[in-house]
């Protein structure tokens, strides 16, 4: 199975970071597993923490609030936020915070293009500043590490079978 | 190139921290900073890791979207979803297992 590649584009000195992803699936299709309730758990939040989706309310002014915990540490991590614009199957903009570094509020937009059964996702991520930008990667730092590795795992399983 | 177009290119690198410049009479002399350089890719490198495993993540997701969609509606229950969807949290435990 191949896998669509991810663009990340994130100039230096800026406080913008932009990904673009494609999707084999429509946009409604594309839009529903990004704001079902749900479907959002199974993918939202980092792998392998379990996920619990307090409220995600997917309308403009609606509030979303989530917490994926380490069932290995008992370590919990609260993210919120509030849809600022909703398009069904065009485009979401919205805050996102961790409430561990509380004030430190990004705005996001993910826009979805119509490739004609397929969609293209992009998401534009602004940050209150470029300090703010680069530590979003420093806390997620020693999983990203952690990560890695497993996904080298997952890749040499690929090749020896 | 103009040396204006040149000068202004380099104070974009040094805005950025890339380069940092020095005076040394009529000369300006530019010092790369490849730790700053390095800072950054590790930067992309882990940030497009997370972004690349939740997108892969909402692939399975739509797989089973899709997959309900295409199913006769009187089987078209969110249960179904969910037991295709738990299916793919199995795939993690075995994952789990491997690094052990």
């Amino acid at each position: 199975m191949t896998t669509n590649p991810t663009t990340l584009t994130a100039t230096p000195g800026t406080p913008f970071a932009d990904t673009v992803r494609e999707f084999d699936a429509t946009p409604e299709q594309v839009f529903r597993a990004q704001t079902d309730p749900d479907l959002v758990a199974h993918w939202l939040g980092p792998r392998k923490l379990e996920m619990t989706v307090l409220e995600y309310d997917v309308r403009p002014g609606g509030s979303y609030r989530y917490i994926p915990r380490d069932p290995a540490s008992g370590t919990e991590y609260r993210f919120r936020g509030v849809f600022h614009t909703v398009e069904k199957s065009v485009l979401i903009i919205q805050t996102f915070e961790w409430e561990s570094a509380s004030g430190q509020v990004s705005l996001e937009s993910s826009r979805f293009e119509d490739l004609g059964g397929r969609t293209r996702l992009i998401g534009h991520s602004v940050f209150p500043s470029v300090e703010a930008r680069d530590a979003m990667v420093d806390n997620g730092m020693e999983r990203g590490i952690v990560d890695s590795m497993n996904r080298l795992d997952e890749l040499i399983a690929v090749h020896a079978g | 190139m103009t040396k204006q177009a040149v000068s202004r290119h380099i104070q974009v690198l040094e805005t950025a921290g890339l380069v940092t410049r020095t005076r040394d009479g009529q000369r300006r002399p530019c010092n790369l900073r490849p730790a700053a350089l390095e800072e950054l890719t590790s930067w992309i490198d882990t940030y497009r890791l997370e972004a690349e495993r939740r997108f892969r993540r909402l692939d399975a997701v739509l797989e089973t979207v899709r997959a309900e969609e295409n199913r006769p509606a009187e089987n078209a229950t969110s249960a179904n979803t969910k037991s295709n969807i738990n299916t793919d949290n199995k795939n993690t435990d075995t994952n789990k297992e491997q690094e052990k």
